[in-house]
């Protein structure tokens, strides 16, 4: 009997111990997403003058790349909620000013990942003015 | 040979326009209307043909007799009913006097409403402030590009607008008191309206606010602005620190931040434009704060005109001591039973994104009250040309100050149906302290550093 109450103890702080690495690992991969995200709006600061519209464009893809990051934390660790989508979007609107001013110079490869986000944005954001 | 004399002839205009500002200062004549039928800030003077807008009388005179200096502030309006209000029921009703944002709050939440109260035109000037606007009348001018003024003084720069970048640089240099401190809280609530308050204190201080302030040193910096992180504690110690320039093309904003986990100061050029605003979960820009701030450089700005709007006006009711953040932040919305609504004339200005840079927002429709300058409501549009976020501020005159200031700032998101709410103190002692008496080593980057260790 006494020996049974230790496996369950046993039992019970390895499946903690398990539930609370986990939720670090998935706690430090939203982590990470959102450091990127982040990391993105710094190297956006770098260049105020617009002059050079390949930097447009590795911006912009930076800001996408951070989108699908939590994107892809999201669709493997449950359903959505308002504010990873809200992070999602928030990223995908930076990343279409981006690829929009790269696209204006014709900058290679600007208007297919434009596309890429502008569909994006309309599969994430929200039919507006439904009713609650 | 035509030709050549009409090329001369537009050359010659251009060279008159770049020798001086680039737009025409208001004849005397003109000016003189800020006696007849314009209000001293340039209002409309006369109401309405309906009289749902009253006409101006000089503001709000009796200040309520319960009001003691450095207290809350006690409703100026007591006795004021709800007339109406505004739902998804009747909002096709009063849908020409509503803002593009408003009604998509109302279709998108059958819980979000709008009470319409009596219009109270409150807003009243200091003689020091009409003594500016004289001067400014005829004398202030944008700089070329419209990113700065010349020869102006102290607040609201063009009271007699002949174009949507001086409707703005109206806003950016309306009344704000010359120097303040503000301690409030802003939520970011959750789908289910849970959220945990973070706690902002800010000081404030026009560069001639300032105790020690030359008019001879640093003359293209327009105020000095610091705001720090008091609670949660995960956040507290993180502070900002602007040396807010006027011409921000010419020179940019000087930014930097305490970080209190690192105790470091460092530079933020990052701190403008579209840049996320401060532990604002990416709902509000920089650029957001206060509906609008900084340079408006990356944008066309069109003055498209004045209408009638229901806008958020003497919100005393939202301030109450006797509410508590949670009766006010709601899932979705804030607690609009608490908000007023009046309809008032605005300016309508449109933003538009210029060719060769960018933004989150490729438009921007801002709404600014007539009788403060103030932005009341705006509408924020994606790439798309979609409408994304909506804002307002809910102002109230400061009857010790004779200023007309928000008090609570909401924007919402339509698309991820989220929201910040900035402004509320109903659960603190005390909000704003004014004439405060600041010096120039109060805002520097060491000062920054004491402010983070507090």
């Amino acid at each position: 009997m006494a020996s049974r109450k230790i496996i369950m103890i046993i039992g019970g702080v390895l499946l903690n111990s398990n539930a609370i690495s986990s939720s670090t690992e998935l706690e430090t991969e939203r982590q990470r997403a959102q450091l990127n995200f982040e990391r993105c709006q710094v190297i956006q600061s770098q260049d105020n003058v617009f002059d050079s519209y390949a930097f447009a464009y590795s911006t912009g893809d930076c800001f996408l790349r951070a989108a699908q990051e939590i994107m892809a934390y999201v669709e493997e660790n449950g359903s959505p909620d308002l504010n990873s989508n809200n992070d999602i979007l928030t990223a995908l609107q930076y990343a279409d000013s981006w690829f929009r001013l790269a696209e204006v110079r014709n900058e290679v490869g600007a208007e297919d990942r434009l596309r890429e986000t502008q569909a994006y944005i309309a599969y994430y954001a929200k039919p507006q003015y439904t009713v609650r | 040979m035509k030709h050549k004399i009409n090329l001369r002839t537009a050359i010659l205009v251009l060279v008159l326009i770049h020798a001086g500002g680039l737009f025409a200062k208001v004849s005397p004549d003109e000016a003189a209307r800020l006696d007849k039928d314009l209000t001293p800030v340039g209002a409309e003077r006369a109401g309405n043909q309906s009289g749902s807008i009253p006409a101006w009388t000089g503001g709000l005179k009796d200040t309520p007799a319960s009001f003691e200096p450095g207290k809350p502030y006690p409703d100026a309006f007591p006795e004021d009913k709800v007339l109406f209000t505004i739902d998804q029921n009747n909002l096709d009703e009063y849908a020409s006097k509503l803002s593009e944002g408003q009604k998509a709050m109302l279709r998108k939440y059958s819980s979000y409403n709008m009470p319409v109260f009596e219009t109270r035109r409150s807003a009243g000037y200091t003689d020091e402030i009409l003594g500016m606007i004289d001067q400014n009348v005829v004398n202030a001018e944008l700089q070329i590009g419209g990113n700065g003024l010349l020869d102006f003084v102290g607040a609201f720069p063009f009271p007699i607008p002949q174009n949507g970048l001086e409707v703005l640089w109206n806003h950016i240099q309306r009344n704000k008191g010359g120097s303040f401190t503000r301690k409030y809280i802003h939520a970011t609530p959750t789908e289910g309206g849970k959220f945990t308050p973070v706690t902002m204190f800010e000081e404030y201080a026009d560069r001639y606010a300032l105790h020690d302030f030359k008019d001879n040193q640093d003359g293209n910096l327009m105020f000095y602005f610091k705001q720090a992180v008091v609670a949660p504690s995960r956040l507290a110690g993180n502070v900002l620190l602007v040396h807010e320039t006027v011409d921000q093309v010419k020179e940019p904003r000087r930014g930097w931040i305490y970080n209190a986990g690192q105790r470091r100061v460092r530079r933020a050029p990052q701190v403008s434009h579209d840049s996320p605003a401060t532990a604002s979960d990416g709902l509000m820009t920089s650029d957001n704060f206060d509906m609008f701030n900084g340079a408006p450089d990356h944008y066309d700005w069109k003055l498209v005109g004045k209408q009638e709007l229901y806008i958020p006006y003497n919100a005393y009711r939202l301030d109450s001591k006797s509410l508590k953040y949670e009766d006010i932040v709601l899932a979705g919305h804030i607690n609009n039973d608490y908000a007023r609504y009046e309809l008032h004339r605005v300016w309508k200005v449109e933003a538009t994104i210029k060719d060769g840079t960018r933004n989150i927002y490729s438009k921007r429709t801002f709404y600014f009250d007539e009788d403060s300058w103030g932005i009341v409501v705006a509408d924020f549009y994606d790439g798309r040309g979609a409408l994304w976020r909506t804002a307002e501020a809910h102002t109230k005159y400061f009857y010790d100050l004779q200023a007309v200031f928000p008090t609570v700032e909401v924007h919402y998101d339509l698309d991820s149906g989220r929201y910040i709410v900035s402004g509320l103190a109903n659960e603190l002692r005390a909000k704003f302290t004014f004439d405060n008496e600041f010096e120039t080593k109060d805002f520097t980057p060491a000062a920054l550093r004491r402010a983070g260790r507090r």
